[in-house]
């Protein structure tokens, strides 16, 4: 008896050849998908795009200069130290505060700024307290950690492999002149202290061996320059919960996503009701029948995303008051863009199985590469641009400049005018796949 | 009006054909349904009565010809042919999960029905359907003959002025049939105008005005019962049903005044019982092994059998 239910089953299942191949094809899909962007994260620092970094250069000594030209040798930075203004082919420099502003912006990730007197004061300070050293400072996104470690490690590098030896060479040249030291004890000390300085060399290198990953330049050189730094958490600071903010908006994606999809199925329990025909043949068009099925499941997950927000704001301190308008234009665009999808999904299927199939391979797919599941900028290059193809980038986007960036309706338009276009395109198609489908 | 001139047409289709792929479910069907009659499509499952019905309802484009509601084309006229119509199709088309009056309620707002009109109404209908006591209960917990009748109520609701009704007593016990029957006739009485689908000849004797036959896609027969039923006149039909096919040469040879079919065979007679001895004892000479005999009083079926050779529950291609 056993054997014949599940001959039943199985050939009941292989009917539907579509559910069969989707059904085979979404696991294979998504291990693709899983694989390329959890392998690209692994991948060598060789591998991924150089940090893009502004350096502001208040210092303007020969020091400060070769620091920056050093950290521009490096592999693992592109240094920016001017941008243009307003779109003019005009270019200015950085400042400390336009850098700031680029951070804030989301322009840049991290910037760090060389203050005024560095040079002089190192060299007039060499022994004392690096407290009377103005630290160098980095200023840094917080929603992107990684980058402003690694930046960190590399500075230390470049402070002390490659500044330390001349500022301490520079320490014997004063030291000479003020001691009155003759010129062979003082070639001696200039002697011994380059060979400190290879022997310290080979230690960092040993130490550094190994590829010169972002994790291995997060962690610092084996010996901390004498000169400070100090990071500013530009966005972060000002947050009672930063985390919460910023998975706020990666959670909220994917939910709007999974629940919109479940609601795909509108349509198909509308015909298997047997209503929808009756719909059809009322005065209701085909357009009113499926801009209605859009604004209640709309409606419905505009309503669950706010309640999200709220349970946020309550429990996790998110701060949802700050522009309520932002959000509530941003939760209504994702929540119509969402229906549209699953609405261009419900038209391409034709069972509940085909449906689920399909919406659980688009749902995840677009949560993996489109930043729900893993920040897109731990994600290789090419892996950020494909997630940009992706509802979750684009909606994510959205609310991390209102939730993080501190950003409001105007900032806002490009990915709300993105996700609406797109709402539109597949809200188009479906209408025709309908079309073709229910009235030939 | 002229009293005596026919009333105008309410649906007149000219040569409405409908193909899927190389499947003729139509084939060039010309009807003119007028107002105020209660016009029958009598045929067989699959004789193509459902994709008429979809057609006239705007739901199904047909391949060629013209059909027109109140004057107003399907194709060119769509919405006005919209709110002309109440369709009541044949599948049960309700949400389950809403009370009677909650889905009455919807599809008259579809209509345009609001506010105090539309909650007169579906008192109304509620009671036309004898569903007063239970307009508030949920449809999931209707019987299949309740749920029939207000599958009907969300079509007549708005008072269509055609009203297409397909089948609206498929699988239905008898008292609930009874009762769909007494609503029609209160909505003849009523002045509707209705196009009713069936394949039960004994429904579209008793309620339709005019009947049009319809199998394998044609209409091969229209008009009045006592028209229709004139096709054959008073006779009986003596209908022989063989137990496998049989040679036609030979049965025709033996019984020139049969109409011999592949398996079996109809004699229209005044006195079946007077000719039947005579007509054993020659199917015993040409050696055939009977299936059964039938005497088939004039009625619909009678007229069917005799114009398409089948009866009418035998059935026929999809529809």
């Amino acid at each position: 008896m056993t054997f014949h239910l599940i001959a039943r089953d199985l050939r009941i299942l292989f009917k539907d050849r579509g559910a069969v191949v989707l059904g085979l094809l979404v696991p294979v899909v998504l291990f693709t998908v899983f694989v390329l962007i959890f392998g690209g994260m692994s991948s060598s620092a060789e591998d991924m795009d150089p940090i893009r970094l502004v350096v502001v250069d208040e210092d303007g000594s020969s020091h400060s200069k070769r620091l920056v030209s050093l950290l521009d040798q490096m592999d693992a930075v592109r240094v920016y130290t001017d941008h243009s203004v307003d779109g003019s082919e005009e270019r200015v420099p950085y400042t400390r505060q336009s850098a700031r502003d680029a951070v804030a912006e989301g322009r840049i990730s991290t910037a760090l700024v060389i203050p005024e007197g560095l040079a002089e004061h190192v060299e007039e300070n060499l022994f004392a307290e690096t407290d009377s050293i103005p630290p160098i400072t980095i200023f840094y996104d917080a929603s992107v950690p990684l980058e402003s470690q690694v930046v960190r490690g590399l500075l230390q590098q470049v402070l002390f492999m490659s500044l330390s030896d001349v500022w301490a060479l520079d320490g014997i040249e004063i030291m000479a002149r003020e001691l009155n030291l003759d010129p062979e004890t003082s070639n001696q000390m200039t002697s011994w202290m380059n060979e400190v300085f290879d022997e310290i060399e080979a230690l960092q290198a040993e130490a550094d061996s190994g590829e010169a990953t972002p994790d291995s330049a997060a962690a610092g050189p084996v010996f901390e320059s004498p000169i400070p730094v100090e990071t500013v958490d530009v966005l972060g600071e000002t947050k009672k919960n930063p985390v919460a903010a910023m998975t706020a908006a990666q959670v909220v994606v994917m939910f709007l996503l999974f629940s919109v999809m479940h609601s795909a199925g509108a349509i198909l329990a509308e015909q298997e009701a047997g209503t929808l025909p009756r719909l059809l043949v009322s005065p209701m068009t085909d357009w009113h029948f499926l801009l209605g099925k859009v604004g209640s499941t709309s409606i419905f997950g505009f309503i669950q995303i706010l309640v999200m927000f709220v349970y946020g704001w309550i429990v996790f301190s998110v701060d949802l008051l700050r522009d309520f308008p932002a959000v509530l234009l941003m939760t209504a665009v994702c929540a119509a863009s969402a229906t549209a999808l699953g609405l261009l999904i419900a038209s391409l299927c034709r069972n509940h199985k085909q449906i689920d199939s399909v919406s659980t391979l688009v749902v995840l797919s677009m949560s993996a590469v489109g930043g729900s599941m893993v920040p897109r900028f731990l994600m290789p290059k090419w892996m950020q641009d494909i997630g940009l193809v992706s509802f979750n980038a684009w909606a994510i986007d959205g609310y991390y400049k209102i939730f993080w960036r501190e950003m409001g309706v105007v900032d806002i338009l490009p990915q709300v005018g993105v996700l609406l276009a797109a709402g539109l395109v597949f809200f188009l198609i479906a209408s025709s796949l309908f079309r073709k489908r229910f009235h030939a | 009006m002229n009293p005596e001139s026919p009333a105008p047409a309410m649906l007149e289709s000219v040569g409405v054909t409908k193909d899927y792929g190389t499947l003729r479910a139509l084939s060039d069907v010309d009807l003119e349904i007028r107002q105020y009659e209660i016009f029958g499509l009598l045929g067989p499952n699959g004789a193509g009565k459902t994709t008429f019905i979809s057609i006239a309802t705007t739901f199904l484009k047909p391949t060629r010809g013209t059909l027109r509601i109140a004057g107003f084309d399907v194709l060119e006229d769509t919405p006005r042919v919209k709110e002309i119509l109440g369709v009541v199709p044949q599948e049960i088309s309700l949400y389950e999960s809403l009370s009677g009056e909650e889905n009455l309620a919807f599809f008259g707002g579809l209509y345009g029905l609001r506010g105090k009109m539309l909650r007169d109404r579906v008192r109304e209908v509620l009671a036309l359907l004898g569903l007063e006591e239970r307009g508030r209960d949920l449809v999931s917990k209707y019987s299949g003959g309740m749920k029939r009748r207000i599958n009907i109520g969300a079509g007549i609701l708005h008072r269509p002025r055609l009203i297409l009704m397909d089948e609206p007593t498929v699988g239905v016990d008898p008292q609930s049939r009874h009762h769909i029957f007494s609503v029609i006739e209160d909505l003849r009485t009523g002045g509707a105008t209705i196009l009713y689908t069936t394949h039960y000849m004994d429904e579209a004797e008793r309620l339709c005005d005019r009947i049009a036959i319809i199998d394998h896609g044609s209409v091969i027969a229209c008009g009045t019962h006592r028209e229709l039923v004139a096709v054959i006149g008073e006779e009986s039909v003596l209908e022989v049903a063989f137990k496998g096919p049989v040679d036609r040469g030979t049965m025709e040879a033996a019984f020139p005044e049969a109409d011999v079919r592949e398996d079996r065979m109809l004699v229209r007679t005044m006195d079946p019982a007077a000719i039947l001895p005579g007509m054993i004892a020659g199917l015993s000479g040409v050696g055939v092994d009977l299936a059964g005999i039938h005497v088939l009083e004039p009625d619909l079926e009678t007229v069917f059998l005799h114009l398409t050779g089948h009866r009418l529950r035998d059935g026929g291609a999809e529809s």
